[in-house]
């Protein structure tokens, strides 16, 4: 199916994240799923807003930590949510602090859903995996979509 | 001293009001002008307040104004004025008596800068306090949040070996990284407790009217999972209403009841009051319980942070919980103590407001 695409990324997931043993898990989960190929890191901010807004790359779901160096998440959020063509990415966010999650509500910025990254109840980990997992059918499944559009009405 | 308009002429000095003046240099002169400033340090014109007094000495009784010395200097004189008249009530004069106070005015006025200075210093070291606490608290919570971030590591990959690689373990491989998990759990636990206690220092008091009783009811319920398969014998005594932060004190007695509950656990039936002291003046809260109890000489230690009387292997927690009640009850200006006999049972009070001196004697 891949082999089809013109643009294959398109049919990707950006995960934006500054730490490399959250990145390392984070693809290893998605390796459960076989789709860790399809996914782009972004270290920081400032690597997030370069390939959305220079190179123009339009992924299918965003995974966007909060705490980044040099550019934070909260402003990635704003940006993404104030360019038309961004707007309807489902974004996905990783905090670990709930000050933040309340900021990143009150900006209304249609957040698609919440991760909150620490481990507090020994499932915390099995949680997370499975709404990464989650994250992963959720890209298949629209990547198995017959128009292959955009997610825009 | 002879008055009348418009000037109060000088007639007679019992004693030459200053040095250097001689006992007949004055008389039948204007004291404006000689003795008194024409216009004092405020810019008030002295003749004025001299033409009242003049003119009716009796509500001028006693009057204190800015005076005038050959050399210049201004002393303060506080004046004792009594009018002189005739058989036939006309009036003959005023007889002013003066008494120097410009040691005291200066005295009284060293004081005031003192008082202000000390003022001052207090606003000033109460605003380094501050300061120093809510550096304290930023920290706290800055180190709560970064601890986060390699334990997620560690129980992360920790899992993913335990999930993935379990047939290339040994037994005892495996038993040493359920042990890192639970410790991963464990600091994961206390920091969370940290993250609580230092939220409970910053967060804004929200004060309400409002009754105990509902919130113990609350509580209880919340515990309910402690209580299962065991004896729990909950009394809730009278609980006068009182004036408190609702979430705050749900977290006081959530944290001494869920205690009361933890050390009753070796009890065939644990006894858990809940009740009050009213003498009239205040009231004082308690949670009592028929537990394990301690050495009352550990009590003083009882309510640092982290500071734990019992075996984590025997009862978990992190010893955050009764930092947390003292933080709770100081923050709403109260206090919070302990009675315990080891074997028998442990006691905690705690009130919402500050001392009067009565029926404290169980806050120690």
């Amino acid at each position: 199916m891949m082999e089809m695409e013109q643009n294959t990324w398109d049919k990707d997931i950006l995960l934006v994240e500054d730490n490399p043993h959250d990145v390392e898990l984070i693809l290893h989960v998605f390796e459960w799923s076989n789709i860790r190929d399809h996914v782009r890191v972004a270290w920081d901010g400032q690597e997030a807003l370069d390939a959305l807004f220079s190179e123009g790359v339009r992924p299918r779901v965003i995974l966007l930590d909060l705490n980044l160096p040099k550019v934070n998440g909260l402003e990635i959020l704003r940006r993404i949510k104030e360019d038309e063509t961004l707007r309807e990415i489902p974004v996905v966010v990783f905090s670990s602090s709930a000050e933040e999650r309340d900021v990143a509500m009150r900006y209304g910025l249609g957040v698609n859903s919440y991760i909150v990254k620490h481990i507090v109840k020994p499932v915390e980990f099995d949680r997370f995996a499975e709404v990464i997992r989650e994250i992963g059918c959720y890209w298949q499944l629209i990547n198995r979509r017959p128009d292959n559009g955009s997610l825009k009405r | 001293m002879v008055g009348g308009d418009p000037g109060l002429v000088i007639e007679y000095l019992a004693e030459p009001p200053y040095p250097g003046i001689g006992p007949g240099e004055l008389l039948e002169r204007n004291a404006v002008g000689t003795i008194v400033p024409e216009v004092n340090s405020d810019g008030d014109r002295t003749g004025d307040l001299v033409h009242r007094i003049c003119r009716d000495p009796s509500t001028y009784t006693i009057n204190q104004n800015e005076n005038l010395r050959k050399d210049g200097s201004r002393p303060f004189i506080t004046w004792t004025n009594r009018a002189i008249v005739g058989e036939d009530g006309t009036p003959l004069g005023i007889l002013c008596v003066g008494n120097d106070i410009t040691r005291l005015r200066d005295a009284e006025e060293e004081n005031h800068r003192l008082y202000a200075e000390l003022e001052e210093r207090v606003r000033q070291r109460t605003e380094d306090l501050r300061l120093a606490n809510s550096e304290l608290e930023s920290f706290t919570y800055t180190v709560s949040h970064d601890l986060r971030s390699p334990l997620r590591a560690i129980y992360g990959y920790t899992y993913i070996l335990l999930q993935e690689h379990q047939s290339d373990l040994s037994g005892l491989a495996q038993r040493y990284l359920d042990l890192i998990s639970q410790n991963a759990r464990r600091m994961a636990r206390l920091i969370d407790d940290l993250l609580n206690f230092s939220r409970t220092g910053r967060q804004a008091l929200n004060l309400h009217e409002l009754e105990p009783s509902v919130l113990v009811i609350e509580v209880i319920d919340d515990l309910s999972g402690e209580q299962r398969d065991r004896q729990v014998e909950i009394t809730i005594g009278d609980l006068p209403p009182c004036r408190a932060d609702p979430a705050m004190l749900k977290q006081v007695y959530s944290n001494l009841i869920g205690n009361a509950l933890k050390f009753t656990r070796t009890r065939e039936t644990a006894r858990i009051e809940i009740g009050s002291l009213d003498d009239g003046e205040e009231v004082v809260y308690y949670v009592r319980d028929n537990g394990v109890g301690f050495d009352q000489r550990y009590a003083h230690t009882l309510l640092q942070v982290f500071h734990r009387l019992h075996d984590t292997r025997e009862y978990e927690g992190t010893g955050v919980g009764l930092a947390i009640v003292q933080r709770i009850t100081e923050r709403h200006g109260g206090r919070v103590g302990v009675e315990s006999v080891p074997d028998r049972g442990t006691t905690f009070y705690f009130k919402l407001s500050p001392d009067d001196g009565n029926g404290t004697e169980h806050l120690g």
